[in-house]
């Protein structure tokens, strides 16, 4: 986990009803829920694709890759667009959040180092805690959410320990 | 010849040699669809809509459940006398809703031989702009890219060889353990990531 020296902005959105963030300069905009191609053949996880102005985007299910159940579509559904870099190499996705809160300040020292047990989730997956007045939001490492196998197509990494 | 394989990866493409000792050695490259325009036919199945290259389609018949039921669940069907295999791609697919009473063949020529695919709908012809799908979906077999619709929607671009291959080694398989492959490995795989 590398030191940031100035306070930094997260999104935080959540999945299920708990909190997570995503640093801001990953997040390249946020849509509303629309219609996603399904492509047969693949893992429940991968949604489909959307129609990006032009781009064809493939959408995931993040609440899947953690172990959740599957997403329900609500009227507060959305589709953050991320940019993962792998080996140097950025691509975009859609991620399915069941809602997108606001756009967080954290100082450095409202960050704690994620725990290494009790998340419940893979520890790569998780850059940090952010303390945010009496809540603690885990924040999302989206380079680790998505290894480089399952950008280049390969076999999926484990999901939820 | 490692520049090339990598070049033809990219493209989505194949590269395979037959050699024959004495005689030589022939290298094919088979380079599928690259950004490109072409003309294809708009098919659907459910509420999806996939295209295929219009160049390879011959003619499109109806199937109906007679037509299924004199087969006696094999997949073949009688095109003017001749006897052509074909795939349920609604089965493939595993997409859901149900079956249309009546179902169209798009018979397709491949290498010489004809083979059919099962759809729901046959739309009519469409001018594909191939969008790429992104490497996420690089080993999805049957599906080699995307275009936009008319209306904003993403149909997906079939990759007819891959689909026939696959069908191929399916059946084979089916034959030796004498169950259904497609469907268990479609269902393994949503199992393992649910």
């Amino acid at each position: 986990m590398h030191e940031a020296t100035e306070p930094s902005q997260y999104l935080t959105f959540t999945l299920d009803d708990e909190v997570f963030a995503l640093n801001i300069d990953k997040v390249r905009e946020v849509l509303d829920f629309t219609v996603i191609t399904k492509v047969p053949r693949t893992p429940d996880f991968m949604c489909g694709v959307i129609n990006l102005r032009g781009n064809v985007v493939p959408v995931v299910d993040m609440r899947l890759k953690f172990g959740m159940p599957a997403t329900e579509k609500g009227v507060n559904t959305c589709i953050i667009i991320v940019e993962v870099t792998v080996d140097g190499e950025t691509t975009i996705l859609g991620a399915l959040a069941d809602s997108v809160q606001e756009v967080l300040d954290l100082e450095p020292d409202q960050i704690e180092q994620a725990p290494r047990i009790g998340t419940r989730l893979d520890i790569d997956f998780i850059r940090g805690m952010g303390k945010h007045g009496d809540n603690f939001v885990m924040i999302l490492n989206i380079d680790k959410v998505f290894s480089a196998d399952e950008i280049a197509g390969l076999e999926p990494s484990a999901a939820a320990a | 010849m490692d520049v090339v394989k990598r070049g033809v990866d990219a493209l989505r493409g194949a590269i395979s040699l037959t050699s024959i000792h004495g005689e030589g050695t022939s290298v094919s490259i088979r380079i599928p669809l690259t950004l490109a325009i072409i003309e294809s036919l708009l098919v659907r199945i459910g509420s999806d809509c996939f295209v295929l290259p219009l160049a390879m389609v011959q003619e499109c018949i109806e199937l109906t459940g007679n037509d299924i039921a004199r087969a006696h669940g094999r997949h073949l069907a009688n095109v003017r006398g001749r006897i052509t295999p074909y795939i349920p791609l609604r089965q493939r697919f595993a997409i859901g809703g149900s079956r249309p009473e009546i179902e169209q063949i798009v018979i397709i020529e491949l290498e010489g031989k004809q083979v059919g695919l099962v759809v729901d709908h046959v739309v009519g012809e469409h001018q594909t702009v191939i969008k790429s799908i992104g490497k996420m979906f690089r080993e999805v077999s049957g599906i080699s890219g995307a275009t936009i619709l008319g209306d904003g929607s993403v149909a997906l671009i079939l990759d007819v060889q891959q689909l026939v291959a696959e069908e191929e080694r399916a059946e084979r398989e089916e034959c030796r353990t004498g169950g259904s492959v497609l469907i268990t490995e479609e269902l393994q795989r949503r199992e393992v990531y649910a």
